[in-house]
């Protein structure tokens, strides 16, 4: 079987149309003739083939590769665009839930502190003598906020801090009633009723703990605030 | 992408599974690099795309009668009946194929690259030696003689090998 290496060179002649006149006419009598040089030619043939199989199949084995390389890809892309959307769902859902969260609690937060705003009546104005509040304090009453304001604005004072706080309040400038409240002085007389409604302020814009810290004061305190104090710590 | 197009295109036509589309889109293309290289292809009269599908649909529907002749054989190891006309081929030949590409990875790189140039690629034994840098065609010849000497040589090796 392996007498084909015997008549390579032959085989190779031929296959390169080496072979004169009288070769090839002999090289095809031979093929009839003689069944081993058939056999050998036929293997020879065989191998030929094979050896073209050999590289075609490499290179289709680099397109597989090629082609999984592309699976892959596709794979990884879709994998990512599902993660993305998943955790941009995720993301959203969280803040949406958060947002909601948070408007359900300071809703809640900021009701509370409206329920116990206590209503301020102002300063008494007296008919005989007039007093540096007074023109403040009528606009006040009259409901002319902004007047009421502008005017206690001209006067520095706790008493002038106080009012303005609670109009600023009212006005829904909680940032101002803040600094308002925070401004009077520990020995003012306005100085418990300050705290409370600062207490407030801080629970309307859900400074929880901080609100918490000036009620629970009130009840140490046992300040005329206590019992409201506590009341609204029982439900913050 | 032509492939995947290919790929959606047999599932519906010929109910064809991913990897038998796969497979024939594969086929199609070293056919089309075949028919390139070997200069049988020069101009394209129609698209690409056609040409590829075309020469894919005919090897999707080789592939698919292949596979529908898969049985069971008496072992039951699924086997087709192809690779079974392909085994009884292969009985009466000296060597496999398996064997053949074994034989060719023993090769000096020069070696490979000659008989690849030269079955794969078709080149004529001019162009092998521009692209080899040998001195002319001859040496070309003589180069890929020694190399069918030194296959069959290792081809010899391997089955001694087995019988042993």
């Amino acid at each position: 079987m392996m007498e084909e290496i015997g008549h390579i060179d032959l085989f190779e002649r031929y296959r390169h149309g080496d072979l004169n006149d009288l070769e090839m006419r002999e090289f095809q009598a031979r093929l009839v003739y003689d069944a081993e040089f058939k056999e050998h030619f036929e293997h020879y043939q065989y191998i030929e083939l094979g050896i073209a199989t050999h590289f075609r199949s490499n290179l289709k084995s680099k397109l597989i590769e090629f082609d999984q390389t592309l699976d892959f890809q596709k794979q990884k892309k879709s994998k990512s665009r599902i993660f993305l959307v998943l955790t941009s769902s995720i993301a959203a859902c969280l803040i949406v839930g958060f947002i909601l969260i948070k408007n359900v609690s300071s809703n809640k937060n900021a009701d509370l502190a409206n329920q116990y705003w206590p209503e301020e009546p102002g300063l008494p104005v007296k008919m005989s003598s007039k007093g540096k509040y007074d023109d403040a304090m009528n606009a006040y009453k009259l409901g002319d906020l902004e007047m009421a304001s502008s005017l206690l604005k001209k006067i520095p004072s706790d008493t002038s801090n106080y009012f303005h706080g609670v109009i600023a309040f009212e006005m829904d400038n909680t940032k101002e009633a803040r600094r308002c409240f925070i401004q009077i002085e520990k020995n003012s007389a306005y100085f418990q009723k300050a705290q409370f409604r600062l207490g407030l302020i801080l629970l309307s814009e859900s400074n929880v703990s901080s609100a918490k810290k000036i009620f629970k004061e009130h009840v140490e305190q046992n300040s005329d605030f206590s019992s409201v104090s506590e009341e609204i710590l029982k439900k913050i | 992408m032509n492939r995947d197009e290919f790929i959606q295109w047999s599932a519906k036509n010929y109910s064809a599974s991913s990897d038998q589309a796969k497979d024939a889109f594969q086929e199609a293309i070293l056919d089309f690099h075949q028919n390139v290289i070997h200069g049988k292809l020069t101009e394209l009269t129609s698209s690409l795309k056609t040409y590829l599908f075309q020469i894919g649909k005919h090897k999707l529907l080789n592939i698919l009668k292949k596979d529908r002749r898969m049985t069971y054989n008496d072992a039951l190891h699924m086997i087709n009946h192809g690779e079974v006309d392909i085994f009884m081929e292969e009985e009466n030949k000296a060597y496999t194929q398996e064997q053949i590409s074994r034989a060719i990875e023993q090769l000096p790189e020069d070696c490979q690259k000659v008989l690849n140039l030269f079955y794969f690629k078709e080149y004529d034994m001019e162009t092998i030696a521009r692209e080899m840098n040998y001195k002319n065609s001859d040496t070309a010849k003589s180069k890929k003689s020694v190399c069918m000497k030194k296959l069959i040589s290792e081809l010899k090796k391997i089955s001694m090998l087995l019988t042993l």
